[in-house]
């Protein structure tokens, strides 16, 4: 169902703000009996939460279950806020994301070059119309925060959102039509994103490689938990100093077990050099 | 330009005019508010090597612990011997630095109060009653790397003026001694230079200054009168470090003056084992990290044959360049590697 190909995991709240990534990414329904819809497409799986702090946690942590063993995975909330000073139809990053009830923030690096602004942006419980802070507001991303957190990094986990209403032009019931222009005229700035988060992924899930080896050898003998651990990090030490050649290294033999071939390995490795 | 990506600015001191220069000095960059520069910094789910590409600045207002005993083995002073941390984390990037085992995130924290640790200094020499004292301020990161936005050394230079017989040592890998530069020697603040041999440098110490623009800055400081030291710390064993680290040694001493050097030093790549194993966490494709270390009361060092023979190898080539008095070994459990 879920691939080792999935590298972004997107939340969003309702399906209007959702069509156009769908329709963009021609991202298919994932079957199956789902207490969320989800559509997905090569990297990319987009759920649709639901309005609110409680949508968001749960979609967010279903999300999370279905890719937990998938390795490393960058998140992205996306959707539309109000905001007190920015223009409406503008993208913005959020880099600090608040719950308005508990106080608790989020701050999310600046590590990418996005070519847009970035700004608070405060999760509130109920609709806001006064537009007191000089930020954004939503009703999902600290929650989502929450959620996403136990399973990522920080740098991973992002807030896009495109300004629908300001204190100019407060908040009002919206046509399906008007979210979606919303959400399709920044379409270029959140592919933009999803490339840069999948191509972080990419290079993150590199160094978390397990050494080929690693299963052929766990099937020959039995290691314990501690054992493997142990493996996995020899093993990845070899490859580090041998490079591919390591494989050519490692020296089988019926009469070991697991603990004679670690220490095998572990003398194997003392005896390289010392290398910059 | 500014060199961060973002300033991260407690609520608490967003007025205070040493702050509000430093907004003044990074325009362009998001300045976001934040309650306690831990939030931002103390999060579990960060990850430093992500960070460390464009880290930020947090400016925040430390409350307590502004001086602490210097560990046993560290620098060159008495049991008198302390140390501040004004600054959390270094713009450099050194593989071997034990900062990325011990923190989460890779932003830097500039802690903006500095009367209090003003206060806090004076009070730690009073205790002295008259005896001669050490603090060392580059012990979490880099004393001068910041001074174009910290201003450390110029308000910290007064302050140790006025205590002839507190010295302090400027731990840097930097060459920014323009403030030091603007004033007259004296002869109680020490800046200590660190150097590793130019292989070392080219594949541990990224974003560092070039070998040459540090002695460059060392051989401007000397001449106009201010003590000098040099570290050579952490040493890396590697297979021709014999040779590298000699040729280090003839080029550094053949371009300051020895006679005037304040100390020199050396000292072994040790660190806690649980940094260790962060950073290799961090970094599981550094050469550096895949050869055999040992580790014993939960230190990680080289074994004791490598150790011994390259501290015996080292002080002998050195010491063929300084008299034996202004050397000494640090022997800190845990290498500060600045």
């Amino acid at each position: 169902m879920h691939h080792h190909q999935d590298m972004l995991n997107i939340v969003v709240a309702s399906i209007h703000e959702a069509r156009p990534l769908i329709d963009h990414y021609a991202m298919a329904k994932l079957q199956g009996a789902h207490p969320f819809i989800i559509y997905t497409r090569a990297q990319l799986t987009l759920i649709i939460s639901g309005l609110g702090k409680i949508n968001a946690a749960a979609a967010t942590g279903y999300l999370q279950a279905l890719s937990l063993d998938k390795g490393m995975m960058a998140w992205l909330n996306l959707g539309i806020a109000g905001h007190r000073t920015l223009e409406i139809g503008q993208g913005f990053m959020a880099h600090r994301v608040r719950d308005d009830a508990t106080g608790k923030s989020y701050y999310s690096p600046h590590i990418y070059p996005f070519p847009f602004p970035s700004s608070d942006l405060t999760t509130v419980d109920q609709v806001e119309h006064r537009y007191e802070n000089d930020g954004g507001y939503d009703m999902e991303a600290s929650a989502y925060y929450k959620i996403a957190l136990r399973s990522s990094t920080l740098e991973l986990i992002h807030c896009y959102k495109i300004i629908s209403d300001n204190r100019q032009h407060p908040v009002k019931k919206m046509t399906k039509e008007t979210i979606i222009a919303l959400i399709n005229n920044r379409l270029n700035e959140i592919a933009n994103i999803l490339k840069i988060l999948v191509s972080e992924v990419e290079e993150f899930r590199k160094l978390d490689r397990s050494n080929q080896e690693y299963h052929e050898i766990t099937q020959r003998w039995h290691f314990t938990e501690t054992q493997k651990r142990q493996l996995n990090t020899l093993l990845q030490r070899g490859s580090v100093i041998y490079g591919k050649s390591f494989s050519s290294q490692i020296k089988y033999s019926s009469d070991q077990t697991a603990k004679t071939f670690l220490a095998h390995l572990k003398q194997t490795l003392a005896a390289s050099k010392w290398i910059l | 330009m500014s060199r961060f990506s973002a300033l991260y600015v407690e609520d608490q001191c967003r007025d205070f005019p040493r702050v509000q220069k430093i907004i003044k000095a990074c325009s362009g960059i998001p300045v976001i508010s934040c309650e306690r520069y831990g939030e931002v910094f103390n999060l579990k789910a960060q990850n430093f090597r992500l960070q460390k590409r464009q880290p930020g600045l947090i400016l925040a207002k430390k409350h307590q612990t502004f001086v602490l005993a210097a560990p046993p083995g560290y620098g060159f002073g008495n049991q008198n011997s302390y140390y501040f941390s004004h600054l959390l984390n270094c713009p450099y990037d050194c593989r071997y630095c034990f900062l990325q085992g011990m923190y989460r995130s890779a932003h830097y924290v500039l802690f903006v109060n500095y009367e209090d640790f003003e206060n806090e200094i004076e009070k730690t020499i009073q205790s002295c009653e008259g005896e001669a004292c050490y603090f060392y301020s580059g012990y979490d990161s880099d004393s001068l790397a910041f001074e174009q936005y910290s201003q450390f050394v110029s308000y910290f230079l007064p302050v140790f003026q006025r205590h002839p017989q507190a010295v302090l040592e400027l731990r840097t890998k930097s060459a920014q001694i323009r403030n030091l530069l603007k004033n007259d020697p004296i002869q109680n603040i020490v800046t200590a230079m660190s150097f590793s041999p130019e292989a070392v440098t080219q594949k541990l110490e990224h974003r560092i200054p070039s070998l040459s623009k540090r002695i460059e800055a060392a051989k401007k400081l000397q001449q106009k009168g201010w003590p000098i030291a040099l570290r050579f710390e952490p040493l890396i064993y590697h297979v021709n470090y014999k040779q590298d680290y000699q040729r280090l040694f003839q080029r550094v001493f053949s371009e300051l003056d020895v006679d005037q050097l304040h100390s020199v030093s050396m000292g072994l790549f040790r660190m806690p084992q649980t940094f260790f194993k962060n950073i290799v966490k961090l970094y599981p494709d550094e050469r550096l990290f895949a050869s055999h270390y040992t580790t014993e009361n939960g230190i990680t060092s080289y074994p004791e044959d490598i150790e011994a023979e390259m501290i015996s190898t080292c002080e002998n080539s050195i010491l063929e360049y300084i008299p034996k008095h202004i050397y000494y070994q640090c022997k800190l459990d845990c290498d500060d590697s600045k």
